[in-house]
């Protein structure tokens, strides 16, 4: 795990990071890769890839609209808005 | 014949495959119970889970899975058991969980088709995978020089992407493949199709190379491309530019580029090439999605029947010309449109060209659609039948047929107010025949002596004459015939 892996995980996940912390998260990290590999060193080749701990399927609910707050409730939390609008820094291509 | 770039130095093949995300006809969101119709104010439909508040987790829509599971079965791909939900993370205004709910390793269905007419004739285009996700909301940049305005009423609506192989090789082939799946779609009630309100969005993925090359070129991926019209644009600009670029001895960059509908071209998004890093994950808010195989073959038992399948029934068992058939299978309503026509007997082929050339031109003209049309089925086929019987010739029949356009009159009511109904009668047309006859003596000779054989045309014309254009022009002619051969003898 070099430093710059580091800066472009940080990045990607918006979190910023010092630079004097940048060896001591690589090796945290390098150590987290470590059990990974050990991990994977398990033969598994007949067994289905679980994605989850808990057993069963997702419940499925039936197709009805039910609102469960209203537009003022839903504007109400965001720093700004305007004309029912969440207005946030200018983000454009 | 196949689709070639000439370039200067020779010529290239396109490989194309393109992504469409349809959104999944619903009355609530993929997760969460909030409204999905288009054109509400800007977040008035947002539930807390779309607007990623705290300690709030996403429900499947079933009717959304049973959409896409159609959907998957009618493209004749194979639909999975299990399938997982994962996340897709990437940071952007309008998606305010951090992530997009998407499928990935695992997704609904694999391995589909569909036939396209294009280029090379008939092809099979491989579909290499169908999933469900979320949509993200919509950012408005032009209200503000120094803001964007974000309005989640989108976030969490449920669309399928449908991915195809790279097996499109030309514009018309992508085109119709397009024309198609939308045709599919709206048969099975599973999407709209709206491409306008962005029901169907597509994006392609364009490479080219030599001639011969086996090996795929670097793609880029345009995105935007939302009618079918701009899909063929966007085609023939991208691919003549990899050319441009690759004979100046440069390379293809793979990025991702944007279609702008006003100028046709697409420009490159700089940006988005370190997002497409999306750190996918199984998300730990949800359980696999796990179908019961009998479910799944009701549902395929069920389907109804699919455009290309009613467009080959009307071609065998009507005998009608196959780019007929297509137009009136393409869309449903034409379809039942046609069915409500021809149900009481009447001659398919003669019907479909009609609809073809003037209802549909009239519609056209109109910007009406055919489920809306002034004309019903019922009233256009006592028109049709009219004509059948030889009481109208075709061209009073169009007439008729654009008074009845304004709407609120019948055929036979406008017949009759115009005193258009062609005489078919023998004996009524037989004395005006008679009367032509008496009253040209001169022009009789003509024909007896064989001077002038041609005068019976003639003829024909007087009869018309007399009878106001009423008279039913095979019959005049049959009797002119017919009373001048009398007379020779």
């Amino acid at each position: 795990m070099d430093t710059s892996t580091v800066k472009k995980v940080a990045s990607l996940a918006r979190l910023r990071v010092k630079e004097e912390e940048i060896t001591t998260i690589a090796q945290e990290l390098q150590a987290i890769l470590g059990l990974v590999d050990q991990l994977a060193k398990v033969k598994i080749d007949n067994t289905a890839p679980m994605t989850t701990p808990s057993a069963g399927k997702t419940p499925l609910r039936p197709d009805a609209i039910e609102a469960n707050a209203s537009r003022v409730q839903i504007l109400e939390n965001a720093p700004q808005s305007e004309e029912g609008f969440f207005v946030v820094p200018k983000v454009v291509e | 014949m196949t689709w070639r770039i000439q370039g200067a130095s020779g010529a290239w093949e396109a490989v194309m495959g393109l992504e469409v995300h349809a959104q999944i006809l619903t009355v609530s969101k993929l997760f969460s119970s909030a409204a999905c119709a288009f054109g509400a104010e800007a977040n008035a439909q947002v539930n807390l889970l779309d607007a990623a508040l705290p300690g709030t987790l996403p429900v499947c829509n079933d009717h959304a899975v049973t959409q896409a599971v159609r959907t998957a079965l009618a493209l004749s791909a194979t639909v999975h058991e299990t399938s997982v939900f994962e996340r897709k993370n990437y940071f952007y205004a309008d998606l305010p969980l951090g992530y997009q709910i998407s499928q990935y390793q695992q997704p609904l269905a694999t391995e589909g088709e569909l036939e396209v007419e294009g280029e090379d004739g008939t092809r099979r285009i491989g579909i290499e995978r169908l999933h469900m996700e979320q949509d993200a909301g919509k950012s408005v940049h032009d209200m503000h020089d120094s803001a964007s305005f974000v309005d989640l009423n989108r976030a969490g609506v449920p669309l399928m992407e449908i991915v195809s192989c790279p097996d499109l090789r030309g514009p018309k082939e992508a085109a119709s493949y397009l024309r198609r799946l939308r045709a599919l779609l709206r048969t099975l009630g599973t999407c709209d199709g709206n491409m306008n309100e962005g029901s169907l969005r597509c994006d392609i993925n364009l490479s080219v190379r030599r001639v011969g090359d086996t090996e795929l070129g670097t793609r880029t991926e345009t995105k935007n491309v939302n009618s079918v019209r701009f899909v063929v644009q966007a085609i023939e600009r991208e691919a003549a530019r990899q050319v441009a670029v690759l004979e100046e001895g440069g390379v293809i960059v793979q990025e991702t580029r944007l279609f702008d509908p006003n100028k046709g071209e697409s420009r490159s998004m700089r940006s988005k090439e370190e997002a497409h890093d999306y750190r996918y994950f199984p998300d730990p808010d949800l359980l696999p999605l796990v179908l019961r195989a009998e479910w799944i073959e009701q549902q395929r038992a069920s389907l109804p029947e699919l455009p290309q399948a009613r467009a080959r029934r009307f071609e065998e068992t009507f005998g009608l010309a196959p780019s007929a058939a297509w137009l009136l299978s393409e869309e449903p309503d034409n379809a039942e449109y046609f069915e409500a026509l021809i149900c009481g007997g009447r001659d398919p082929v003669r019907c479909a060209n009609w609809l073809v050339t003037n209802l549909f031109s009239a519609l056209n003209e109109s910007g009406i659609e055919i489920a809306d049309s002034p004309v019903s089925p019922d009233e256009l086929g006592v028109l049709l039948d009219l004509v059948e019987q030889d009481k109208l010739s075709g061209r009073q029949a169009k007439e008729v047929f654009e008074e009845m356009w304004q709407g609120g009159k019948s055929a036979t009511e406008i017949v009759k107010a115009r005193g258009l109904e062609q005489i078919s009668d023998a004996d009524t047309l037989r004395a005006a025949v008679e009367l032509a006859l008496n009253d040209n003596p001169e022009q009789v000779e003509d024909f007896l002596s064989g001077r002038n054989e041609k005068v019976a045309g003639w003829f024909v014309g007087q009869v018309m004459k007399a009878t106001g254009g009423k008279a039913n022009p095979q019959l005049a002619n049959r009797l002119v015939q017919e009373a001048l051969a009398k007379r020779k003898s």
